[in-house]
């Protein structure tokens, strides 16, 4: 191929394009740009949880700076309405004028010249509002007393799922072994560093709709914009700056967004909104609310016979664009298997519908829910059975030779050694070590404990994966043109969305492998709906496979473009012709590709006969196999708890994972680095708790807890590396897996450096007051025992 | 998160300080570091219709020996006392809790007297100082006064400071040679706001004042604990029993109900500063 060993290739640890700007401060976002006449939005929210309106008293000479509901034409409320049997839609309003369902639903926009001025006139509102009782408890809100959210549905519930396989029954008879644990995530915010954030102005000579918007999807986006404004879709352009941060929150087109962009081509007046920290606390999605009850049931050695489960998800008061809330249950529900082999299984589960802001996908999506309920589990089968856990494990995983394996719940692992990763992880946390240090006890007092989690991530799932998810757009595919420019330089135009995958120099890399073009001559365009051809965003550990396959596609039709040109002005047949080094080398003698450029756009006469003009080629990409390729990972922790305090800290921590081919180690190792931070917020910092009004507690930084530097320890990587059989270079995605595990290696590390006090967690954020409180419930089960006794 | 509009007037001097507030028409609020006030005014918490800023007033800035005593001015940052730029009173535990308040950033700019009339019951000097036994020295447009610090602080953020009168500065007894200390913070990460801190400040034989941080609305000054200090000599660790007991005795001495899990957390915290006290 064209660029191996040229150091920029794939498996080169190229140092990322897109770092210079950032590191200079001269990234774009969309705060920073400039536009003439440009007025700022500040939107009015809710401040009840539940409530009908009575009045909105605009006071006088305020009035044409103020938009109501009523003020917007063409603009349709959100409906995201899947396929998923039973789902309840209801409409998710741009801006509320008859109830309100949670603080911080958009009610007004205030327009000013700055967003202070803004901020003044949406103070100056008096908003009458009646309140309705709340209900903020996913559990009570299913109760057939709770008030309903949405009048005409009978009941706080968006979908309602059940699955079973196997046989259950005989798994409850023939288990040695019965472990029933409660599991609870806590509702957390995705605090990407740049809020949400949209400039749209109406651009009369292209007579269309600019909107400038931080997304991670700006076809999507455009796509929504035409289905909920009266535009047609040719009419507006999207393009996605540069974006400070994703994680899901922004693959989604939220009310504000709409009603901006709405507004903007009423007036005709450049708008801008950007999300601030508040408001991202209050109104940008929530996500991991989730309960599980589970019952496993296992051999006296160990071995997993059966799981039932009831999952319970708290999807707060509306459904989102495009996805709603449908995918936490469906998900949650698909992945608690894990990579275990498991013959007999029942899940039962309903999302629930509270007066608290819409959850939406956060990196790992549902999965470190999936991954805390089973891994707790298996850590108490093994503490039951009297073995090491990590050895429990491997013993239930899917072995090699098995592969491929479809789990019960219908998912085709593709490859891999699960329980290899176990072991290389018990390597590099050095278990005996642990063991031994346990024994001897530290001096300060604390009390260390080893744990680990495992997972598998299905990545860059195709068309029939989707379908099943019920899901409105089905993001299969991805697109790319390759453009060879006139002086031989390589323009690739891309449908994803690069916020810090590093998209603009791993995809670079495919081109140059497959093409020979010098790397630092390749640019890679994303994120303008003007630009790219259509394509579906980056998510769901998607894009180096999906974009990297769809820019091989077009290298290779490129390639086939080049060959007879050069063979033509070398006097060879095509299939001598081999690309590298920026040129075409023939059986005797070589051309540039700059000359090859120059005949395509400039020298038509150069030209074979049968050959058209330019270099211009556009591919689109599918996988080969729809179910997705699956990576997979081991995580183990070593943690100190001070039993007096509470506190934790996370001595050694280790990720052993599989993604296949990888495209550039430094970046996959920065996503991994990056997403265990995100698990170790998960697992011991991050939540917002609301009161039993349905006020939100964590509003800002000052109450919402992120991991600081000092939390994360350096983290030990170790990589396998087995290609996948059913895409392009045998590459798996991988950009979500660091933050699943944390939770769940986190809490079985307590579990087993608490072991002696028998205090367990199962709840997050493991905070010290959490800890000392399992503790002390812990403490006073066994002075209950000791005076029965 | 943008502040309502508010004038604003740099102050050259306390009495200029006292002019401004004097004829300010509506609510008058000074600012110091304003790593406090600056996120209030943000959030429109507080909305003040002027700020008179004092963070130019030279002689807030001042630190001086006189006597027995260590004089600070109110407008003294901690990041100059974590650096140990200026005398110290207290043998090395303030620049060593200094150290561990807030960030950097903030430390640059966060005052002593900002926070001691924030009198937040979390942080750092309303505890540290109550266990030195300081002293306040205020400026009103009606005069003069110093109030100790112990009935300067009323309530959660609530102070004896009438809304024209500005801390000038703080006087700290300095510890005499054989005088030891210990100090914990317990904190959800560093640079956070304390869920528990306990000081203990041995000043001499059977002389202790321990104050516990985040129980009450107010930092506490410990009188059973402290007097179990005093009778104690060196440090055993069964006597952590007894301190559960006695900072039992003294929470419900205060009317303060906490439970069982923060009883816990505490008890811990002040058995560690009383163990480095007395160890
Ligand atoms: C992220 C963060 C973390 C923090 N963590 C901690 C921590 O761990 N521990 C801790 O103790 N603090 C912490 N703080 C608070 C910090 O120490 C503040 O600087 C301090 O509390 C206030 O000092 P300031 O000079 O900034 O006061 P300002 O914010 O300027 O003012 C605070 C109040 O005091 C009044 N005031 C200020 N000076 C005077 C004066 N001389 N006379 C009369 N009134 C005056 C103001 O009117 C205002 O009401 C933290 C702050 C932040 C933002």
């Amino acid at each position: 191929m064209g660029g191996e060993g040229s150091g920029f290739g794939i498996g080169d640890a190229v140092r990322r394009k897109e770092d210079r700007r950032h590191l200079f401060g001269r990234g774009q976002f969309t705060a920073d740009l400039r536009i003439p006449r440009l007025q700022e939005v500040a939107f009015l929210r809710s401040p009840i949880a539940h409530g009908r309106i009575r009045a909105i008293h605009v006071p006088e000479g305020l009035r044409d700076r103020v938009v109501l509901a009523g003020d917007l034409r063409g603009a349709r409320s959100i409906r995201a309405v899947t396929d998923a049997p039973g789902f309840n839609a209801a409409d998710f309003p741009l801006l509320a004028s008859d109830k309100v369902l949670f603080v911080g639903q958009p009610v007004a926009m205030c327009l000013a010249p700055s967003r202070a001025e803004a901020e003044d006139i949406a103070q100056a509102i008096d908003l009458e509002i009646d309140e309705l009782p709340a209900v903020v408890d996913m559990e009570a809100a299913v109760r057939p007393d709770a008030p309903l959210l949405h009048e005409g549905w009978g009941r706080n519930v968006f979908l309602t799922r059940e699955f079973e396989a196997g046989d259950l029954e005989r798994a409850r008879a023939e288990a040695a072994v019965t472990i029933e644990r409660t599991y609870r995530l806590n509702r957390q915010a995705g605090v990407s560093m740049e809020g949400r954030a949209i400039l749209a102005h109406w651009d009369d000579r292209l007579d269309e709709l600019v909107v400038w918007n931080s997304t991670q999807m700006p076809h999507q986006v455009r796509y929504a914009l035409a289905l909920h404004l009266d535009l047609d879709e040719h009419r507006i352009r999207v393009v996605a700056p540069d974006v400070g941060g994703g994680f899901g929150l922004k693959n989604i087109v939220y009310p504000e967004e709409i009603a901006v962009a709405a507004l903007a081509a009423q007036v005709r007046q450049p708008l801008r909104w950007i999300e601030d920290r508040r408001e991202h606390f209050l109104a940008s999605i929530h996500c991991r609310e989730t309960l599980y009850n589970v019952t496993a049931f296992a051999t006296a050695e160990g071995r997993l016979l059966g799981v039932d489960v009831t999952v319970q998800v708290d999807a707060g008061a509306y459904a989102t664009w495009p996805n709603g809330p449908n995918m936490e249950l469906g998900m949650a529900i698909k992945n608690v298997p894990g990579p275990y082999r498991l013959e007999a299984y029942r899940a039962r589960g309903w999302t629930a519908a509270t007066n608290k802001a819409p959850i939406g996908p956060y990196r790992g999506v549902a999965r470190p829910g999936a991954c805390f309920c089973i891994e707790r589990t298996i850590d108490e089968i093994a503490r039951a059975v009297g073995r090491e856990p990590h050895e429990v494990r491997m013993e239930n995983m899917v072995r090699p030779d098995q592969m491929p394996y479809r789990s019960l719940t219908n998912m085709l692992y593709d490859n891999g050694d699960y329980a290899e990763s176990v072991r290389i992880a018990a390597d590099l946390v050095d278990v005996a070590s642990v063991r031994a240090r346990q024994a001897q006890g530290e001096a300060d007092g604390r009390l260390i404990g080893v744990g680990f989690a495992a997972y598998t991530e299905q990545t860059a799932h195709g068309c029939g994966e989707w379908i099943t998810r019920g899901v409105p757009i089905i993001p299969g595919y991805e697109s790319c043109t390759a453009r060879l420019m006139s002086d031989g330089s390589l323009q690739l135009l891309v449908g994803i969305q690069s916020h810090g995958q590093g998209l603009e120099t791993t995809l670079a890399q495919v081109a140059h492998h497959e093409l020979g073009v010098p790397f630092e001559r390749i640019s890679v365009r994303h994120g303008d709906s003007a630009l790219s051809p259509f394509g579906m965003g980056t998510f769901a550990s998607r894009s180096m496979v999906m974009a990297g396959g769809a820019v091989a596609r077009a290298s290779r039709m490129l390639a086939a473009r080049i060959r007879p040109i050069a063979a033509q002005l070398l006097q060879c047949t095509p299939d001598a012709i081999t690309l590298r080094d920026g040129a075409a080398h023939g059986p005797q003698g070589s051309v540039d590709f700059a000359e090859i450029g120059r005949v395509a756009y400039v020298r038509q006469e150069g030209l074979p006969r049968d050959a058209a003009p330019t270099l211009d080629v556009t591919a689109t990409y599918s996988p080969e196999i729809d179910t997705g390729v699956f990576c997979y990972s081991t995580h183990a922790a070593v943690v100190a708890v001070d039993p007096g305090t509470g506190t934790v800290e996370i001595l050694d921590y280790a990720v052993v994972e599989d993604c296949g081919t990888i495209v550039n180690p430094m970046i996959v190792d920065g996503q991994i680095v990056g997403g265990v931070a995100q698990g170790i917020g998960n697992a011991l910092y991050e939540e917002i708790p609301y009161d039993t009004s349905g006020q939100p507690l964590a509003t800002t930084l000052a109450d919402y807890l992120l991991p600081g530097a000092p939390a994360i320890p350096g983290i030990k990587i170790a990589h396998m590396c087995t290609p996948a059989e059913h895409t392009e270079y045998g590459m798996k995605g991988m950009g979500e897996g660091g933050a699943i595990s944390p939770p769940a290696a986190i809490a079985n590390a307590l579990r087993d450096a608490l072991a002696d006090t028998g205090a367990e967690l199962c709840e997050t954020p493991m905070t010290p007051r959490r800890v000392l409180a399992a503790i002390l419930a812990a403490e006073s089960r066994i002075h209950a025992r000791e005076a029965a006794e | 998160m943008k502040p309502a509009p508010f004038d604003y007037a740099a102050a050259r001097d306390l009495d200029h300080a006292l002019a401004l507030f004097g004829e300010a028409e509506g609510e008058a609020k000074y600012i110091a570091g304003g790593q406090t006030l600056g996120p209030m005014l943000n959030l429109r918490l507080s909305q003040p219709d002027r700020l008179i800023d004092l963070g130019r007033i030279d002689a807030l800035r001042d630190a001086r020996s006189e006597g027995d005593r260590v004089v600070f001015g109110a407008g003294v940052r901690h990041a100059e006392i974590e650096d140990g730029l200026l005398p110290d009173p207290s043998g090395g535990l303030m620049p060593q809790a200094a150290a561990r308040l807030a960030y950097r950033a903030i430390r640059n700019r966060g005052t002593l007297g900002g926070s001691l009339v924030h009198a937040d019951p979390a942080a750092e000097w309303p505890n540290i100082l109550l266990a030195l036994d300081a002293t306040v020295h205020l400026r009103g447009l009606a005069g003069a006064r110093e109030v100790r610090l112990g009935d300067f602080q009323l309530g959660y953020l609530t102070t004896d400071l009438a809304p024209d009168e500005i801390v000038a500065s703080i006087s700290i007894p300095v510890l005499g040679p054989t005088a030891r200390w210990g100090y914990h913070k317990l904190c959800r990460q560093p640079g956070e706001f304390a869920q528990s801190l306990a000081v203990t400040v041995v000043f001499g034989p059977g002389r202790v004042r321990c104050v516990l941080g985040c129980a009450g609305p107010v930092p506490l000054l410990l009188k059973a604990v402290s007097a179990l200090a005093g009778g104690v000599s060196g440090w055993r660790d069964d006597v952590r029993t007894e301190i559960a007991a006695a900072l039992e005795t003294d929470l419900s001495a205060a009317g303060i109900a906490v439970d069982a899990v923060d009883l816990r957390a505490h008890a811990a915290t002040v058995a560690r500063s009383m163990k480095d006290a007395l160890a």
